[in-house]
């Protein structure tokens, strides 16, 4: 299977002061990554500005996201930590820890990436175990597939 | 049995809530069909399934829909998924 991610594509220890910060956080590694144009940014904090906190998908993961339009260059995730978490609003599964951005070129997220998100996020403990990790390699190797032991 | 999981831009969440209604209905011997919409086209998706999955902040936004309703805390946490699958189906007599 294709890298669903790389180290280029992962921020740790970011520091933003709210929701919006660390969601344009996310989307400038994406951008910067040539996944996404600026204005696909601007649409994934308008999404929650619309639509709400529901991209706070489970306890402590945001996975910020939208409508792909001709904003999204090629599909792709950017991962980012946060050095402090922040609250969307979410009632039960705030405050998020790690932001697992998503784009998908004709709003065609790739079926890999998101069976990844699924399963590496299922144990619910994983999130925050990821949210300490300092090494982005590890991170990616999750990602991509392979057996890591976060202990 | 049409089932339509829905989120935000019918594009992310909502298909890993696909993914994993469809693990959970494996698991529970269940035959169903499921489709994916977003939030502002699940009025119309909505009128022709007999179970709709939504995220919880999803839901307010949720326009009433006949179809019966299951209201997720996780997009990714299966059991949850099939919990409430799984209570659905036996209060429907299906299981």
């Amino acid at each position: 299977m294709a890298e669903i991610v790389t180290v280029n594509e992962i921020e740790l220890g970011v520091e933003a002061a709210d929701w919006e910060e660390a969601v344009r956080a996310a989307g400038a590694v994406m951008v910067r990554q040539g996944i996404v144009t600026p204005e696909y940014v601007d649409a994934m904090v308008e999404t929650v500005h619309t639509l709400g906190p529901y991209i706070v998908i489970a306890p402590g993961l945001a996975m910020p996201h939208a409508k792909a339009g001709d904003r999204v260059l090629r599909s792709g995730i950017s991962i980012i930590t946060l050095k402090t978490p922040v609250c969307f609003g979410n009632r039960t599964n705030d405050p998020a820890y790690m932001l697992v951005a998503l784009a998908g070129k004709n709003d065609d997220i790739h079926l890999d990436i998101l069976q990844a998100i699924s399963d590496i996020f299922e144990d619910e403990q994983t999130v925050y175990k990821l949210a300490a990790c300092e090494d982005k390699q590890t991170i990616a190797d999750i990602f991509n597939g392979m057996e890591v032991n976060l202990e | 049995m049409k089932i339509l999981a829905v989120c935000g831009c019918g594009c992310g969440s909502s298909v890993i809530l696909k993914m994993n209604a469809t693990k959970a209905l494996k698991d529970l011997g269940v035959s169903a069909d499921l489709d994916v919409s977003d939030i502002t086209t699940a009025k119309g998706a909505a009128s022709t399934a007999d179970l709709v999955l939504v995220g919880r902040e999803m839901a307010d936004a949720m326009p009433a829909v006949k179809a019966p309703v299951i209201v997720l805390d996780s997009f990714v946490n299966k059991q949850e998924v099939k919990d409430k699958l799984e209570a659905f189906f036996k209060e429907k007599g299906l299981l």
